[in-house]
């Protein structure tokens, strides 16, 4: 699914570079679940954008599901993205302006679906989160929680085969949590999708059957079960 | 959802800066489009006039000053009616006709309205002092007022007896070949205003006239006008024989030049004017006002453009984060590009239509006061108008459009 081989990244900054990144190299298979800890700043973010095809690497190369992302050029890679990769933000990243139904379409009206499908599909989802009763609210007018449902309503519309989860419990209240790990889990078990997520929670990172932890920008498996190795 | 109905939601959610936009972009095609269709109506005004009147004269008071031709008697100087004669006995090569012209500004019911003086055909001969040339005049009334030159191409010419017998044709021709002293003809205007027909019995000053004629509407200033027996309008002022303009028909225009130099020497008292002096004036007005329109309106655009690209680059930046997700969903930067694009040409197509819309009530309320003609939009202006609306938009809009391109994607994992 994923192999990523001796992938940095340093930013360029005012002059000055600050490596994010060391070399990494890591393969993940089609259905794991694939926590990352780490403290903050020391490069989770960045390894979750170049494995979403959002940020290129300084060196290294990232191949998932067999195509090496950054050789695609910038529309298929998006276009690969819009089919293939599903994202969960700490911040729901939900567009304001937007209903809850209209955001859950998205990823479908980038992809030009037909209106029909996407709404029917945007519906469906929003009812599996419990959500039907909210189709027509503003992100404004939802609690933390109900945002984050809908951004996973989202995230699903177009099942994707890999979900990047960035911290994706960080605002939300235990109960909220909960639900949002449930879901995940349901993704891998259910639909055998892959799922690596960001996380501060040390109770949901022990919880992953991998664990990765990233530490002032290299990369280490916790528990060593695939070859991870850093230079 | 469609693309189109991103841009439309996002523009309604906060639709102020989108409509400042617009509205600077309106504004630029509204004076260009108001402006030149005030212009080229103008123009047209003066190629009729032109194209009607190309071989008349006026025969004017020395002092009278002048704007139209159609109101060259609406000043208070005036010649006395004898030039007419005067002309007449020279007997100058291409003058087919002649309206010595009188006005008196009075009211009828209480409503102000011109009366003006005019002559019939027939009394040129009948009244006339100089008795003894009397075989001359029958002579002149069975051919011409003047004697005719060579090849003469004109159009008054062609004017048979029986047009000029029919009050009617006063509106075309300007002139009457009869009209009784207390007879009046009525402008379509003024008739309407009046409200008075054929037959009717009116009051004025006194006296009682009868409307022998409505006439049909010319598109000028006699429209509004009535018009009676000049004698009678003398003996109402009080004025004595005197006019305020001899409009002198020339056959045509190839004789204009002769015929001024020739009636200026014989009445020397008098300022001899031709249409395309008169009309000198108002052309190069006119250029002016088209020059000026287009640059006002290449100003205003340039403003327009620049409010665009403001409104659009703020925008690109307060949107960073929507964008970004957008970008992370799987949407191409040229996506977000055509976004941008598509709300700048949306701004294009409406501000260029509301301008076409603001311009034109603006030029039918300005207009009038202008142009005595029925206003026409100048549809070069138009289509200049709509297509720079939409080209500067877009123009203006290709910054912020490559900046929404070009967007870090990075922004959406920022926690706020
Ligand atoms: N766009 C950027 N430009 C410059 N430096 C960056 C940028 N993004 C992240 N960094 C730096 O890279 C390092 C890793 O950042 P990040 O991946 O966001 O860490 P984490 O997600 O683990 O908190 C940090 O030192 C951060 O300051
Ligand atoms: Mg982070």
């Amino acid at each position: 699914m994923i192999q990523i081989e001796n992938v940095s990244k340093e930013y360029q900054r005012r002059g000055r570079s600050v490596t994010a990144l060391q070399p990494a190299t890591l393969s993940v298979e089609q259905g794991e679940f694939v926590s990352i800890v780490g403290p903050s700043g020391s490069g989770k973010t960045t390894l979750l954008s170049m494995l979403g095809g959002m940020l290129a690497p300084t060196s290294g190369t990232v191949m998932v599901l067999g195509e090496n992302l950054y050789q695609l050029d910038v529309s298929a890679r998006s276009r690969f993205r819009n089919e293939k990769i599903g994202f969960v933000f700490q911040n729901f990243n939900l567009v304001p302006w937007l209903t809850a139904l209209e955001n859950v379409q998205l990823p479908l009206t980038i992809g030009r679906a037909e209106a029909a499908v996407q709404r029917n599909r945007a519906l469906e989802l929003l009812e599996r989160f419990g959500l039907a009763d909210r189709a027509d609210h503003k992100p404004s007018e939802l609690s933390a929680g109900q945002q984050q449902r809908v951004a996973l309503a989202r995230t699903l519309i177009s099942t994707p085969r890999l979900i990047l989860a960035d911290e994706p419990t960080g605002n939300l209240d235990p109960d909220s949590r909960a639900m949002v790990m449930e879901t995940l889990r349901e993704c891998q078990k259910q639909f055998d999708q892959t799922v690596i997520l960001v996380t501060h929670d040390s109770s949901i990172a022990e919880s992953a059957e991998r664990k990765l932890r990233i530490t002032e920008g290299v990369l280490t498996e916790e528990q060593p079960r695939l070859n991870v190795a850093s230079a | 959802m469609t693309i189109r109905s991103l841009v439309w939601k996002e523009i309604l959610q906060r639709p102020a800066p989108t409509v400042a936009a617009l509205l600077a972009v309106a504004l630029g095609v509204a004076a260009l489009v108001s402006v030149q269709s005030i212009a080229t109506s103008s123009e047209a005004q003066v190629a009729r006039q032109m194209n009607e009147l190309g071989a008349n004269l006026l025969v004017l008071p020395k002092s009278a000053d002048l704007q139209d031709y159609y109101a060259a008697d609406l000043h208070n100087e005036t010649l006395p009616e004898e030039y007419v004669t005067t002309i007449i006995l020279a007997q100058a090569v291409g003058v087919e006709e002649m309206a010595p012209k009188l006005c008196l500004q009075t009211t009828i019911d209480e409503k102000d309205v011109t009366l003006t003086g005019i002559l019939p055909r027939t009394e040129f001969f009948e009244k006339s002092s100089w008795q003894s040339v009397d075989l001359m005049f029958q002579e002149m009334e069975e051919t011409q007022l003047g004697s005719k030159h060579e090849n003469c191409t004109g159009r008054t010419c062609q004017l048979t007896d029986a047009d000029m017998q029919d009050l009617k044709s006063y509106a075309k021709t300007r002139v009457v070949h009869d009209l009784a002293p207390f007879s009046i003809l009525v402008g379509a205007d003024a008739a309407r205003e009046l409200n008075v027909s054929e037959e009717d019995e009116v009051e004025i000053m006194g006296e009682s006239f009868k409307v022998a004629a409505v006439l049909p509407a010319s598109g000028t200033v006699d429209d509004q006008r009535v018009f009676a027996h000049l004698h009678t309008v003398q003996d109402l002022s009080g004025m004595g024989p005197v006019v305020n303009v001899i409009e002198v028909m020339g056959c045509c225009e190839d004789v204009t030049d002769g015929l001024v130099a020739e009636l200026e020497e014989l009445l020397p008292d008098a300022r001899v004017i031709t249409i395309s002096q008169l009309v000198e004036a108002q052309v190069s007005m006119n250029r002016l006002m088209s020059r000026l329109s287009y640059l006002l309106f290449a100003i205003l655009m340039l403003v327009g453009g620049a409010s665009i690209a403001s409104v659009m680059f703020a925008n690109v930046s307060e949107r960073r984060r929507e964008l970004g997700t957008l970008l992370a969903l799987g949407a191409t930067p040229a996506l977000l590009q055509r976004l941008v694009l598509m709300k700048a040409s949306l701004i294009g197509v409406v501000g260029g239509a509301v301008g076409l819309l603001f311009g034109a009530v603006l030029a039918f309320v300005c207009g009038p006061m202008v142009v005595d003609v029925p206003l026409d939009l100048s549809l070069q202006a138009i289509g200049w108008g709509l297509i720079s609306a939409l080209i500067v938009a877009m123009l203006f809009s290709y910054f912020p459009a490559r900046k929404a391109g070009h967007l870090d994607p990075s922004v959406c994992f920022q926690d706020v």
